[in-house]
């Protein structure tokens, strides 16, 4: 009787110790289970009217044996013996290509890929062997100017962006994400994980347990644009939890008018605009990185520099027939001219820059396609190893009209005639159409205008990174730079001030390099400089030494992409804007109207400043594709730009240590088999209850 | 409830009330019938509203069948096509899924 009672004890406390012991590490053995991996950028899905693009994992996140391949050899390793598929390899930068990327893909051996980033010894990251692009070769084709016409076929046979290998516009079903090794502490996955557990010795492959790798980054768009738009639609309609699948994608262009101009003052005259324009964003297969050095930031930051100098003498411009200039910066070029295309259409419907209203009676007038005298566009503008040359492309299409040709012909001499230190040189083959430019979406609407657009490249793009994570200052940088760039912006200015009076650029007008320098340092460097923190009044809230990305980016989310048009709309405030003698209050309270609007820049607690407010004609426009403001739009059309981001909920990337499918499987039938046996055993004592515990007297009393 | 505990007439108004309201599209209600009544009408000593309770039984237990293979068929015809039916397929989904077709 006693010995059944200690039994009993015994087995009550050591349950109860069980218990205690698993309840309190219970919110722990993830933790000894997996490690994070925080330091990844990932790839994600993007739609457009009839495909989707980029990566997704399962919902759940796909999982892997970690291998890496470091040389082309190690690829028929993995594809010929490999035997623990699914596998998630690490690559090098220099082995994520086209190539590489569908001989994986069409393996069937694999859940995902890692680009793994390691800086080497002075902390520079080893880019790939230029030339390297995963954009198409003939970039933003489809819906620029040369579509259905003579010149379409040009770019087939002399590419454009000859290294781009096309890899942004593939459709991946595994999860692809890009991690820099330099920011850990030690190289986690590949000293950690890879080589202790998972390196083949002279080809055997490694013995359980593996070194697995758990990247999810699910997507909830699917099929194309006109799919998920509707789905979202659908989903708004009848979901408890209502949410979209995925967003157009937009921003903000940004454009200054350097007169201000009210509506009251008349119509503008036609052909009496000036626009100077260049893009600012540009776009990677990585969620963050894409900071575009050469793609964007030369042309915007030379557009600044311009900027700065017409402010200087923009008292003259109407001394002749020229009545304004417009400074504008695209967004979402690099996504089938998103920003120009939608300008242009709200140019033609008289929506630009805004619709008219009786009721407001400080409106700009309404600008139109005919009111544009010249345009010139600037595009990339890094100078080359042993050319510094500047080419200047032109439309062959609506030169063949001879009013048009004429035009061009007086901007092109004008231009060389200001060029000086700059060697330029004209495409006279008309031939050759407009490389990809803004310029096209205005184009297409309207051949009368003439144009031009500056660039460091005549046939091929000089820039050899063209659209992809790798176009970072470190490839474009070189003394000559912002000393080049502001060569450009003085012979752009020189040029326009003869445009507008018809005389020489007075010399004390010249180019604020300081401020071009800390542009470019703002924008390629460090985000956390102290021109955008002098704009923010010192709440710039980043990470040091982070670098935006020029992605354009999506409304809804983080405003990750909205930081730098915000930046870039406080820059442009700051050099077009005039100081005013008013207060802080006064100036944030200020009449912010369609013509000024008012900003307080320059305050800094930590320098004691107390900031200025400055009045400012700086405006922005939506950046998003007419295609989302038409109704019943053919998304087959390629008429304008279709693309969409898929809304995702979060990226995340871990390790742990895999055990063989055979360990697992005895572990699982071990289970089953405790299982049984205790159904069997508390069967037993059921049945013999009666003789492990005699039903003592008193109860049965009761 | 335990219909044992009915008189059989009352079983037999239980078990009609059952059957015509199968008839109001509410298939279950003739699943329930056909499985409730199943002993009353094949297995008890005979009684006088058998042979009915048995009739009824047996139409509810057919109408059930045909209901059940009318969803199933539906079911499957739906889930194979609702891709390819892109907007007709979304439009009939209560929950669209996330990332796939």
């Amino acid at each position: 009787m006693a010995n059944i009672l200690n039994v009993k004890i015994f087995l009550w406390l050591s349950l109860s110790v069980i218990f205690l012991a698993t309840g309190l590490n219970a919110d722990r053995i993830t933790e000894k289970i997996y490690q994070r991996i925080d330091e990844g950028f990932s790839c994600f899905r993007r739609l457009n009217g009839t495909h989707q693009i980029g990566c997704s994992s399962s919902q759940s996140g796909n999982v892997g044996v970690v291998h890496f391949l470091e040389t082309k050899l190690d690829f028929d390793w993995l594809l010929k013996v490999g035997p623990d598929a699914p596998y998630v390899v690490l690559l090098p930068p220099d082995l994520f290509r086209r190539e590489n990327l569908m001989t994986l893909k069409n393996s069937g051996k694999i859940a995902g890929v890692v680009v793994l980033n390691q800086t080497d010894t002075t902390l520079r990251n080893p880019a790939p062997k230029p030339p390297y692009s995963n954009d198409l070769t003939c970039p933003n084709k489809i819906t620029g100017l040369y579509k259905e016409d003579a010149f379409s076929s040009y770019c087939d046979s002399n590419p454009w962006n000859p290294a781009g290998d096309g890899l942004l516009f593939e459709d991946f079903k595994f999860p692809i994400f890009f991690i820099n090794e330099t920011k850990l502490n030690q190289s986690v996955l590949l000293n950690d994980c890879y080589h202790k557990f998972n390196r083949p010795i002279e080809g055997t492959p490694p013995s359980y347990p593996l070194c697995a790798i758990e990247l999810k980054a699910f997507m909830w768009a699917a099929v194309d644009t006109p799919t998920c738009l509707r789905r979202g639609r659908l989903n708004m309609m009848f979901n408890p939890q209502p949410s979209e699948y995925c967003d157009p994608l937009g921003n903000v262009n940004i454009f200054v008018p350097v007169l201000a101009a009210n509506k009251s003052d008349g119509p503008v005259s036609n052909r009496s605009i000036i626009f100077v324009s260049a893009r600012m964003d540009s776009a990677s297969i990585f969620d963050g990185l894409s900071i575009g050095a050469d793609s964007a930031i030369t042309g915007m930051a030379t557009l600044v520099a311009i900027a700065d100098m017409i402010f200087q003498f923009k008292s003259d411009i109407r001394r002749g027939d020229i009545e304004n200039v417009f400074l504008v910066l695209f967004n979402g070029e690099a996504f089938d001219y998103i920003g120009s295309s939608r300008m242009a259409y709200d140019m033609t419907l008289g929506k630009f820059p805004k619709p008219m209203k009786e009721e407001n009676p400080s409106q700009s007038p309404l600008i139109g396609l005919e009111h544009v005298k010249y345009w010139i566009e600037l595009g990339s503008l890094a100078p080359q190893a042993g050319n510094t040359k500047v080419y200047l492309h032109t439309d062959p299409k609506s030169r063949s009209d001879s009013g048009v040709d004429t035009k061009v012909k007086d901007l092109i001499s004008i231009l060389q005639k200001n060029q000086g230190n700059l060697t330029t040189e004209s495409i006279v083959d008309a031939s050759i159409p407009l490389p990809p430019a803004s310029l096209q979406s205005f184009l297409k609407k309207d051949l009368t205008i003439p144009g031009l657009f500056i660039s460091n490249h005549k046939n091929a793009f000089a820039n050899q990174f063209y659209n992809s994570e790798w176009d970072t200052f470190q490839t474009i940088s070189s003394y000559k730079l912002s000393k080049h760039l502001a060569d450009i912006a003085r012979t752009v200015s020189a040029s326009i001030y003869e445009l507008a009076t018809g005389q020489q650029m007075p010399s004390y007008i010249q180019v604020n390099e300081t401020l071009l320098e800390s542009t470019l340092e703002c924008y390629l460097v460090n985000a956390n400089c102290s021109l955008f923190n002098w704009l923010l009044n010192g709440r710039s809230n980043l990470a040091s030494e982070m670098v935006l990305p020029t992605y354009v980016g999506v409304s809804h989310g983080d405003g990750a992409y909205k930081a730098l048009s915000l930046r870039t709309r406080h820059l442009l405030a700051m050099i077009s804007g005039e100081p005013l003698d008013v207060n802080k209050t006064g100036c944030i309270n200020s009449d912010h109207n369609e013509i000024y609007h008012y900003y307080w820049l320059g305050e800094s607690e930590s320098n004691n400043a107390s900031g200025t407010c400055y009045r400012s004609t700086v405006k922005t426009s939506h950046a998003v594709s007419p295609a989302f403001e038409i109704e019943n739009y053919d998304w087959a059309s390629g008429e304008y730009s279709s693309w969409t981001e898929s809304r995702w909920e979060t990226f995340s990337v871990r390790i742990f240590l895999k055990a063989s499918s055979l360990q697992a499987v005895s572990i699982f039938v071990f289970g089953v088999v405790v299982l049984l046996l205790s159904f069997a055993v508390t069967y037993w004592v059921e049945t013999n209850s009666v003789l492990l515990f005699p039903a003592s007297p008193e109860a049965v009393a009761c | 409830m335990d219909i044992e505990r009915l008189k059989n007439d009352a079983k037999l108004v239980l078990c009609r009330k059952y059957y015509y309201g199968g008839f109001a599209f509410l298939p279950f209600l003739w699943t329930i019938n056909a499985f409730w009544f199943f002993k009353e009408a094949f297995y008890k000593p005979q009684f006088e509203e058998q042979p009915q309770i048995r009739q009824y039984v047996i139409r509810s237990g057919i109408g059930a069948l045909l209901w059940m293979v009318i969803f199933i068929s539906w079911t499957c015809v739906f889930q194979i096509n609702r891709a390819s039916w892109a907007e007709l397929g979304d439009q009939l989904s209560f929950v669209i899924p996330r990332g796939i077709p």
